[in-house]
């Protein structure tokens, strides 16, 4: 009897093993994937909708490397590293840009004829 | 073309841009500047153009683009100086060099006034939020720039005239025929497709009119290259007539064009004498075996003597060296023109054809090998004695 619970145990274990080996990719390829989104969400988003590290005291300690935020899933004590994209920003508020823009003057061609 | 307000040329769309491709590149990272809120500081050491240096700054992802770049004729304005060296003496360039980077140099085309922006010779001016274009606007890229003679004549815009039927049939926009490779100076190597033992590789060319003829109307219409069609005027013409002498209706030319800097606002400007519709077969001057015709549209172009003599007396030597009606393919092609209607649309017709009376008595050494040495005999009316020739 006891034979045959070493048997079983044994073959539970490899079972076991053998589950935990075909997963672990998986994991990786998550983490790449997040670490994917991170770097791309980085650098062009538009700084009012991005919590920033004054929007969230405290948080240093909670950002590491191996756990970047935005992954969606929770932002519990994680923090963007984003920052603010003031060109684009301003290039994509129109009455910014009417209210800074320089008046261009209105320069009549002193040339004559065809071109 | 109306002209964009300042905000407009500026304005980029927060919203699709950051989802291309080009949009998740930092904006600093091209157009250097600062991060900062306060415009002026944001706008230290600031690149509005950045691919002025196409090789910086596109060429890290388009490398095959810009290796060719610099053969294309929008980029080194090589037919410029083809031209200028021509009908000038080395003593003169200095003088013609500067009168070139006042009034000539504009005309340079970097990759973001075709792809990005509104060229900069028409006020500049983002097209679509900065999104970029893999294929320009006709309107507001092509034509914006080729507009007085190209654009009007594609699009039908002379009186009487109907646009080309490419764009009035087809909707064909300039891309259709110019095409990437063209217009970005890859102009191919005879190596790539006959391989084998001989070398021979196609120089880039140095006018718009040399080197492999490209467009060619022939790779669309290939039927007609081996007059097989059963059209009569196909099989007579064939080769020695280039297709728009009968497909074309009248385009433009232009006389007298004069180039100064301007007393008042120190801008430089120019004034051209006249402009007029005309048709007229002449003489190919630019026969080779891209270009076999032996008779060709010639339009009479705006260069005179004097054109330059803001910038010093004399400056274009040796201007008779090249003619002042040049080969010239309009861009109004229609299947029927007068010319199509009958053989003696043109034969006995000496009004289509470019003869002494029709030259300036002071470019007459210039285009002598042009002129028509006999308006060709009527066809039909074998009694009318015109003293010509039956050819062509």
């Amino acid at each position: 009897m006891s034979k045959l619970k070493l048997v079983f145990s044994l073959i539970l274990i490899s079972f076991i093993f053998i589950s935990v080996s075909g997963c672990s990719p998986k994991v990786a390829s998550a983490s790449e994937a997040v670490a994917e989104f991170a770097q791309e969400a980085t650098p062009t988003t538009a700084p009012e909708s991005v919590p920033t590290e004054t929007d969230q005291p405290g948080s240093d300690e909670a950002a590491t490397d191996e756990n970047p935020q935005g992954d969606g899933v929770s932002d519990e004590g994680l923090v963007e590293d984003v920052e603010p994209d003031y060109c684009l920003d301003c290039h994509s508020d129109q009455d910014r840009l009417i209210a800074v823009a320089e008046k261009e003057e209105a320069v009549e061609s002193e040339s004559e004829g065809e071109g | 073309m109306a002209p964009l307000e300042p905000w407009e040329k500026v304005m980029v769309d927060g919203e699709a841009y950051p989802e291309t491709v080009h949009g998740h590149i930092a904006c600093v990272d091209c157009h250097k500047g600062v991060q900062s809120p306060d415009k002026d500081t944001a706008h230290t050491n600031l690149i509005p153009n950045p691919s002025q240096d196409a090789k910086t700054y596109c060429g890290e992802c388009h490398p095959d683009v810009v290796a060719t770049e610099a053969h294309s004729l929008h980029s080194n304005l090589g037919g410029y100086w083809t031209v200028l060296d021509e009908r000038s003496i080395p003593s003169d360039h200095p003088a013609l060099e500067e009168a070139f980077e006042n009034h000539c140099d504009s005309c340079h085309a970097t990759c973001g006034e075709c792809h990005v922006s509104q060229p900069n010779l028409v006020g500049g001016g983002l097209i679509s939020g900065h999104i970029f274009q893999k294929e320009p606007s006709m309107t507001r890229n092509c034509t914006a720039c080729h507009g007085s003679r190209v654009g009007n004549e594609y699009l039908g815009k002379h009186e009487d005239l109907n646009a080309d039927v490419h764009f009035r049939k087809g909707r064909m926009t300039c891309i259709a025929c110019h095409q990437e490779a063209e217009m970005h100076g890859d102009y191919g190597n005879c190596e790539d497709c006959h391989t084998g033992p001989e070398t021979a590789v196609v120089a880039p060319p140095d006018h718009r009119y040399a080197g492999v003829q490209s467009p060619r109307c022939e790779t669309c219409h290939m039927n007609v290259t081996v007059g097989n069609d059963g059209n009569l005027f196909h099989e007579n013409h064939g080769g020695n007539l280039q297709c728009q002498v009968c497909h074309s209706v009248a385009y433009t030319s232009c006389d007298g064009c004069h180039v100064s800097i301007s007393e008042t606002t120190g801008n430089p400007k120019f004034a051209t004498e006249s402009s007029y519709l005309t048709f007229l077969i002449g003489k190919n001057p630019r026969q080779s075996y891209d270009r076999p015709y032996d008779y060709v549209l010639l339009r009479h172009i705006p260069v005179a003597e004097t054109t330059f003599e803001y910038y010093g007396d004399g400056l274009l030597d040796t201007f008779s060296n090249l003619p002042t009606w040049a080969y010239t393919t309009p861009h109004n092609i229609q299947l029927n023109t007068p010319q199509t209607e009958t053989c003696d649309a043109c034969h006995g017709n000496p009004d289509l054809f470019l003869t002494e009376e029709k030259i300036y008595p002071h470019e007459l050494e210039a285009n002598l090998e042009l002129i028509i040495d006999a308006i060709p005999a009527s066809v039909f009316n074998k009694t009318e004695d015109t003293g010509a020739d039956a050819t062509p």
